[in-house]
């Protein structure tokens, strides 16, 4: 059957939204807020629940540089010194291998000449308290021969400093390499006591830093491969939000908290609405004992406090974000349901239904036919306005603790907050972003839900 | 032409309301409204049957009781010579394809989401007539030009909103024909459109009436439309049938003070007659709380004291002209 009514429509209504600005800045607000989630990776490198000392703990915001308080505070360093980003002589030559691993680089080392890779970096602020190097590595080589590696760092004014040294006699399976700058061996490798910290003296001035990754061999020559060296430098500034308690960062637990919360709120508000359709429907068509049932329930579930029982139900159910949205859920259909039932109460008096009614219709056939299409537009408006409610108590769950510890969402964020002195330090680069988010996200959809309120609602509508 | 198709007898709606609380401490009985009290008549095949009335008096009900689409609180509805009064939903559907009805309001009856297409389907479909929809294609285009609606290809996939009240009216016939129905109950189907069109519609029912011998119960408040195309014609007051006979007899020599005051508020006084003007003073009363006796005493210019305490019975007196008046004579 042809549908020539719908797309003329669709425009007309589109055109219709665009003109309020409600509308229009709800929209925009929630396309940057889409955005956000959908771009989470590319947004963010770092993952929001595993990627730990990162930084230091509740360290500021990177760019709080511009303060000149703040101006020597030294900044989280995370680099992957990967086959591109050593600059090697030309006597060997460096190539990618990804046997070893993702991004992998090997090269070859002849008793010629020892080759060295080296990357330069800038470094321009007080010493930080740690920093490590983390990397893997392989060596194949003839059985006889022996084969040295080391990794050291060079200090602007010509210091070297041997962080780490083997030798290797033949062949070697991959290995793990941490270096540590709070390993004891280091300070005495390093000639230090181990009262001082190896980052206070190694990055005690400023200026161009080197690390260098030596090798030889004796006898044939030897194939050396490593993944890209993680150098990890934990600043007292880091990115775009700084870092919370456990040095994790708060920009990428911001940003994937988007996606949670987008995804809770509109399930959530999608389950709800689904029931109060069905239930709105059922009880305003069919009537009687079974519209006494459902609204009498309604009136309970309105009338008992939710957060409460909210709360000793989702101890009792566990801690997992579908359990959340479950609850919100239930607790969120008897506004739809109300709405519904008062529609279908006046389109069951349309005569389009006894119409149907006297060539023999029955009630589902009515119901499904006459009554649903006709609350679609109502239900959509109220979906959306369930959806803000549903972030809401989301966050409010997850801020009393009730949450899933291990989704990132902005009410963790919060908990994690105030459970680690968030608040008494003053900490605002990890309260306000989730904060504000939670009321934008929000409004968004208020704004939205509103404007298709006005143009969907029949009781906001002249009779055309 | 004489074959019954339809028969109501005597037929009963009443409407049991929620007490009030005033009510209850002056232990007052629930009020009960009597919309149709002992309505009976009969609709031949082909034939077309005015329900007249004030607005309020019952007509309405009457229609959807005669439909089934409300239970009668007593009386029973024949159709084709069966008893249809008990029979459940499941049992009712076959006879639905027999009785069908168009609405006052032709903006209402409608399903605006659905184009004319679905909505005249609509009867077939639930009628599980629909199995093949080349042929339901070409039924609801066939439908649509008995109904004047050409060519059908204009009509068929637009929507309600997009149609005049007299095209959509046409519709909404087409809808109750599509089933070949042997009559159909048209609620007051002229009095939301414009005078202009009233006439192509009653015209179109008076043809349809004729060439496929649908029979039709016209419910009206208009006398006047109603004699021009009823056979015979019912004449209701709260709820009563007061009087019935042919459509011409009626117009003629009506019996009832009510019919009399009808018929001089809305047709030109005829000089032949006895040119008495029959005016009713005071409001139709509440259904709910009927007069005693006959119930039009109160505003009745001939009423005696038999007609306080008496109701009258509908009695024949002759000519198949049933009255209901203690002092109708012919
Ligand atoms: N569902 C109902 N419940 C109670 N009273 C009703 C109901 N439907 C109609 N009535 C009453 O029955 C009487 C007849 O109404 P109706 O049949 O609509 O009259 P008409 O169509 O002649 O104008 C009116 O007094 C009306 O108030
Ligand atoms: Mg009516």
């Amino acid at each position: 059957m042809k549908k020539r009514g719908f797309w003329p429509n669709l425009l007309k209504f589109s055109q219709e939204f665009i003109s309020k600005p409600q509308g229009r800045v709800g929209l925009f607000m929630l396309a940057i807020f889409l955005f956000v989630a959908l771009a989470a990776p590319i947004i963010t490198k770092y993952d929001p629940i595993d990627d730990l000392y990162l930084a230091e703990s509740m360290a500021k915001p990177a760019w709080v540089r511009v303060f000149p308080d703040n101006r020597n505070l030294p900044v989280t360093v995370h680099a992957k010194l990967g086959l591109h980003s050593w600059k090697t002589n030309s006597q060997f030559n460096l190539k990618s291998d990804e046997e070893i691993g993702e991004n992998g680089f090997s090269f070859e080392v002849s008793p010629e000449k020892q080759t060295e890779l080296l990357y330069q970096f800038r470094f321009e602020s007080d010493p930080p308290g740690t920093f490590n190097f983390e990397t893997q590595y392989l060596v194949k080589a003839p059985e006889d021969n022996t084969t040295t590696l080391a990794l050291l760092m060079i200090s602007p004014n010509g210091k070297e400093w041997p962080l780490w040294k083997k030798t290797i006699y033949g062949s070697e399976d991959e290995t793990e390499l941490l270096i540590d700058s709070r390993q004891m061996n280091l300070k005495f490798q390093l000639g230090l006591t181990m009262f001082d910290e190896v980052s206070q003296k190694v990055f005690q001035e400023k200026g161009n830093y080197k690390i260098v990754l030596r090798a030889s061999t004796d006898g044939e020559p030897a194939m050396i491969s490593f993944i890209p060296v993680a150098v990890n430098i934990q600043g007292k500034l880091h990115g775009v939000l700084g870092a919370d308690h456990m040095g994790g960062d708060l920009w990428s637990q911001l940003v994937y908290g988007t996606r949670i919360s987008l995804l809770i709120g509109i399930v959530a508000a999608l389950i709800s609405v689904f029931i109060g359709t069905a239930i709105g429907i059922a009880s305003g068509y069919i009537g009687g004992f079974v519209d006494e049932f459902f609204m009498r329930l309604a009136d309970v579930m309105l009338s008992i406090p939710s957060m409460p029982v909210l709360i000793i139900l989702s101890a009792l159910m566990g801690k997992s974000i579908w359990n959340v949205v479950i609850l919100i859920s239930l607790f969120s259909w008897t506004s739809t349901a109300r709405i519904v039932r008062s529609q279908t109460l006046t389109l069951k008096e349309r005569s389009f239904v006894e119409a149907a009614r006297a060539s023999g219709a029955s009630k589902s056939y009515t119901m499904v036919v006459h009554i649903l299409p006709n609350v679609i537009p109502l239900v959509f408006a109220s979906l959306v306005l369930l959806i803000p409610g549903a972030i809401l108590l989301e966050a409010t769950l997850s801020f009393l603790g009730l949450g899933d510890p291990t989704t990132p969402t902005w009410g963790r964020m919060l908990h994690n907050a105030r459970s680690f002195g968030a608040f008494t330090s003053g900490s605002w680069n990890w309260i306000l972003p989730p904060g504000l988010a939670i009321t934008f996200l929000s409004l968004s959809f208020v704004f939205i839900g509103n404007t298709l309120d006005d143009i969907l609602n029949p009781r906001n509508r002249e009779r055309s | 032409m004489n074959e019954v198709v339809f028969e109501a007898k005597n037929l009963k709606k009443h409407f049991f309301l929620r007490k009030s609380l005033k009510d209850t401490f002056q232990g007052k009985a629930a009020p009960v409204v009597h919309a149709v009290d002992d309505v009976s008549f009969t609709v031949k095949k082909g034939e077309i049957v005015g329900v007249v009335g004030e607005s309020g008096c019952g007509k309405t009900t009457l229609g959807r009781v005669v439909l089934k689409l409300l239970e009668p609180t007593d009386g029973s509805i024949v159709v084709e010579g069966q008893d249809i009064t008990k029979l459940s939903p499941e049992k009712m559907k076959p006879y639905r394809r027999k009785m069908q009805l168009v609405f006052q309001d032709p903006f209402e009856s409608m399903n605006p989401r659905l184009d004319i297409y679905s909505i005249i389907a609509e009867p077939l479909r639930i009628q599980g007539l629909d199995k093949n929809e080349a042929e339901v294609e070409a039924k609801i285009r066939k439908t649509l030009e008995e109904v004047e609606l050409k060519p059908a290809d204009e009509y068929i996939y637009r929507y309600p909103h997009e149609l005049s009240g007299g095209q959509r009216q046409r519709i909404a016939i087409a809808r109750a024909l599509v089933l070949d129905p042997e009559f159909i109950v048209a609620d007051e189907p002229v009095s939301m459109l414009d005078v202009s069109i009233r006439g192509e519609v009653l015209n179109l029912m008076l043809r349809l009436a004729k060439e496929k011998q649908v029979s039709f119960i016209y419910i009206t408040h208009d006398l006047a439309t109603a004699r021009h195309i009823c056979d015979r014609i019912v004449v209701m007051y709260l709820g009563e049938a007061v009087e019935q006979c042919s459509a011409d007899e009626l117009v003629y020599s009506p019996l009832h003070p009510y019919t009399k005051a009808l018929i001089s508020a809305v047709l030109p006084p005829k000089p032949q007659k006895d040119g008495i003007k029959v005016i009713l003073e005071g409001e139709v009363p509440n259904a709910a709380n009927p007069p005693s006796g006959c119930r039009l005493h109160p505003r009745c210019p001939i009423a005696q004291k038999i007609c306080t305490k008496e109701s009258p019975k509908l009695k024949d007196v002759g000519n198949n002209h049933l009255v209901a008046c203690h002092f109708a004579k012919k």
